[in-house]
């Protein structure tokens, strides 16, 4: 009896199993058909936080403040580091302290607040810095006087002194993003996720938080047609399963991890494309001069003699990764492309016993992913041949990034990757004496250097102001405080039936994305 | 029963205000700035120190205790650090995809019951060593690689279910498709433990005399395993179910990161990293519940079934 219903049970979960495999198949074959080429399925690591262009914090914030707000110029997309006109129809520096600049009429905004105009671009500059605001990023703006209205389309930015940096970090980055006066004013001043209007290319048709946006076409937008009629944003924490994701035909692009390359090179997905982008950011060891243990510059020149930099760009990078010439990365401003000196462990030997060191024991402090670890333990298998006994401190983000903060001058070896936009000057502002123990973990302290980076924020003389950034790297590197690994690369991965836009370091601009026919 | 359930109640609120104010001084105790990290690198130290004044990080500990649960007690979870959202909002909108996704995984593991049942009345026959090998095998196999395996062949290979997401959740069809990796990814391991647990139960209750005698008289055995045997056997693992919340719960972390879905484990993962304290003790508080929750249900299940239960709580 038992085993007669038992039967039964099985024949009944069986039928119910076949019907339900046969919707599901109707539903994925229902779907795989709902998909139009004109959709886009874009991969972020994350999902934005703020999109208030003076609050921005995160790579997905960085990219829907780009394609949501229009600026007056915007970054090209290409390899180069080029700017063309956006929201602006003309704009021109007539001197050091005064930029003149033209709106394009007919660009809206979003919902029922009329037309992007000059008050716009005065009011979304000058709450940087309107000490109310509290803007993290008040920096961008720091040189700012005012920005002056000549008529609805028209205006002047006056600065209080010259500011280089305005036309690489400020007017085209993020600070450059011009926000509804009227829109920001009724949600207090500032906003988050609701910016209430937008005027980019594209606006949040809908924002499932953690899982999904979704952005349409904004039909108020006076540049060049949106390429697709509905673009989904997937916030995918993990590198691997967005890889999975394309795979599976889920998503048409993603940034991979480094070490994912050498795999997609060998076997590309079929409809697959890699493209590999040096970025501005920096990886870089730092070693404390400030420690006791660090403070003869000759132990601190041993070090970096005795590292090998190609092995760790091979065992930690997979070969991916160029060497390093120095702070400033390839393409911009102050680029040496000065080859560093290969590996001298007798030198570096030399120099320890000249300092009168016969064996030290030293801690690096890493961020405990499996980039960094390797990189770390290739570093003290080095070191461990000049008679430095190197331990690794593992440590998670939030922990790491405090680690000057706990430690202050105990710390002493640190492997670490700083964030840049396309201007040196947001590298070297890092090394100043005022940031020694708050990111200048080196505790660089030198005078000549602080004269150098003041003096490049306001040389608009490119020549010379190239040369101001060859000096300052002269300065760190006879320091021995910084040996320079690699600007690491961003490696994307897309379908070959799109055309991506892509800012030279990798970054996505969802604005020129484009069907490839 | 009723005082039973009372005393039970006030129990699972004790349980949770401890392992919340552990969690707290706990979360405070590991080092990294939430000012650094929420603000970013180019902040000034004036705005560094004016979020951590508004976040009470200026004050003792105890002091940011007693604000957290005055916050609590007027329903004021506090502020997500990076988006301003109130965390209650955040917490909530996660809260039913990982309340789904574990009480599935649970009702899936039920599974193990009737596979231990047949394994146990089958001893030492095919079935019950295959289903020993296959039970032990999966239980030794961490959720992350099972997980990463159906991705690959279920998703890549035969592309039958979807990689990524929660789905429509207005699509209950659509949402259930993407549930089933997950849910398989969880459960696997848990289907094989009960599945042991209850094959060892049932051996020790189908010896014991008052099966013998049901027998006996003659009763079917269907009657005698569903009446008299399953319903002693299966004790022991609603018990363990009680406490596999916890478990399935932590299990949901690499899971909801590993198939992008959201949830309460990979928001959990990320405010932990960011230091976004009051986002980590909101989900740290809804998980708690949801374990302590969990248990509590187990205990008065078993006190139901087995009204044994009830004397030795007296």
């Amino acid at each position: 009896m038992f085993r007669l219903k038992f039967i039964k049970a099985i024949e009944r979960f069986s039928r119910n199993l076949s019907l339900a495999a046969i919707v599901c198949s109707v539903s994925i074959v229902g779907t795989i058909n709902a998909a139009k080429s004109s959709e886009l399925n874009v991969r972020l690591g994350e999902d934005f936080t703020t999109l208030d262009p003076a609050f921005w914090q995160s790579g997905a914030d960085y990219t829907m403040i780009n394609v949501l707000f229009p600026k007056l110029i915007e970054f090209k997309s290409g390899s180069d580091w080029e700017y063309e006109l956006q929201a602006a129809e003309s704009i021109k520096q007539v001197d050091e302290l005064t930029i003149k600049f033209k709106l394009k009429p007919g660009l809206m905004w979003t919902g029922n607040y009329g037309e992007v105009t000059t008050e716009d671009v005065k009011y979304s500059y000058e709450r940087y810095i309107d000490p109310e605001l509290n803007s993290p990023i008040i920096g961008d703006w720091l040189a700012l006087k005012e920005v002056e209205i000549v008529d609805k389309y028209s205006g002047i930015i006056h600065l209080k002194e010259p500011f280089a940096p305005i036309w690489w970090s400020t007017l085209p980055y993020t600070s450059g993003a011009i926000v509804s006066k009227k829109a920001t004013e009724e949600a207090g001043g500032k906003f988050t996720t609701d910016p209430g209007a937008t005027a980019g290319a594209y606006k949040i048709k809908s924002w499932t938080p953690r899982e999904k946006t979704v952005l349409v076409p904004h039909d108020g937008w006076n540049g060049p047609k949106a390429g697709f009629d509905k673009i989904t944003i997937l916030p995918i924490q993990e590198p691997k399963s967005a890889e999975i994701a394309f795979e599976a035909g889920e998503i048409d692009i993603t940034e991979i991890s480094i070490g994912s390359v050498p795999n997609f090179r060998e076997a590309l997905p079929v409809g697959g494309v890699l493209d590999v982008r040096p970025t501005a950011d920096y990886t870089f060891l730092g070693i404390n001069i400030a420690n006791k243990d660090l403070s003869d510059v000759r132990v601190r020149q041993a070090i970096k003699k005795a590292i090998d930099v190609d092995a760790i760009l091979e065992g930690a990078y997979f070969g991916v990764p160029e060497k390093s010439t120095g702070l400033v990365a390839p393409g911009l401003v102050g680029y040496t492309g000065v080859a560093p000196d290969p590996r001298d462990v007798d030198g570096a030997k030399a120099l320890l016993a000249e300092a009168g060191v016969s064996a030290l024991n030293l801690e690096v402090d890493v961020l405990n992913t499996a980039e960094f670890i390797t990189a770390a333990q290739i570093i003290q298998a080095n070191l461990g041949e000049i008679g430095i006994n190197l331990q690794i401190n593992q440590l998670d983000s939030g922990a790491f990034w405090n680690v000057a903060a706990d430690r202050k001058e105990a710390l002493q070896l640190t492997l670490n990757n700083y964030t840049s936009p396309p201007d040196p000057s947001w590298s070297t502002q890092w090394f100043l004496r005022d940031q020694k123990g708050i990111w200048n973990w080196v505790w660089l302290d030198s005078e000549e250097f602080d004269n150098l980076h003041f003096a490049a924020l306001k040389e608009t003389d490119m020549k010379k102001r190239e040369s101001m950034y060859y000096d300052m790297q002269r300065v760190m590197d006879d320091s021995g405080g910084f040996l320079f690994i690699m600007h690491p690369p961003s490696v994307i991965l897309y379908r070959d039936n799109i055309k991506p836009g892509l800012y030279p370091n990798g970054g996505l601009k969802l604005s020129e994305f484009q069907p490839a026919n | 029963m009723i005082v039973y359930t009372i005393k039970r109640v006030v129990l699972a609120l004790l349980i949770i205000a401890c392992a919340v104010s552990t969690m707290f001084v706990m979360i405070h105790a590991v080092p990294g700035d939430p000012a650094n990290v929420m603000l970013g690198p180019r902040a000034t130290p004036e705005i560094k120190e004016a979020l951590r004044a508004r976040l009470h990080l200026d004050q003792p500990l105890s002091t940011q205790l007693f604000y957290f649960f005055k916050g609590l007690i007027s329903g004021n979870f506090g502020f997500d650090l990076r988006s301003n959202r109130p965390v209650l909002d955040i917490v909530l909108e996660q809260l039913p995809h990982t309340f789904i996704l574990v009480s599935s995984a649970l009702i899936v593991s039920t599974l193990g019951i009737p596979v231990g049942c047949y394994a146990a009345m089958h001893r030492n026959g095919k079935f019950d060593r295959i289903v020993g090998a296959i039970s032990v095998s999966i239980i030794a196999v961490p959720a992350i690689v099972v997980g990463l395996y159906m991705l690959l062949f279920f998703s890549v290979e035969l592309r039958v279910f979807p990689v990524i997401g929660a789905g429509d959740s207005e699509d209950w069809l659509n949402y259930l498709w993407h549930l089933t990796l997950p849910v398989v990814t969880i459960s696997i391991a848990w289907i094989g433990y009960i599945s042991r647990l209850v094959r060892a139960s049932m051996i020790e209750v189908l010896s014991q005399n008052h099966v013998r005698m049901a027998r006996a008289f003659g009763l079917p055995e269907a009657r005698v395993i569903s009446r008299y045997a399953l319903r002693i056997a299966v004790l022991p693992s609603i018990t363990m179910m009680g406490v596999s919340v916890a478990f399935i719960l932590s299990s949901t972390v690499i899971t909801e990161i590993i198939f992008a879905r959201p949830g309460l484990g990979s928001l959990l993962y990320e405010s932990v990293l960011s230091r976004n304290y009051p986002l980590v003790m909101g989900t740290v508080l809804m998980s708690t519940i949801f374990i302590v929750g969990g248990t509590t249900i187990a205990d008065l299940i078993n006190a139901a079934l087995d009204p044994r239960a009830l004397k030795e709580n007296d």
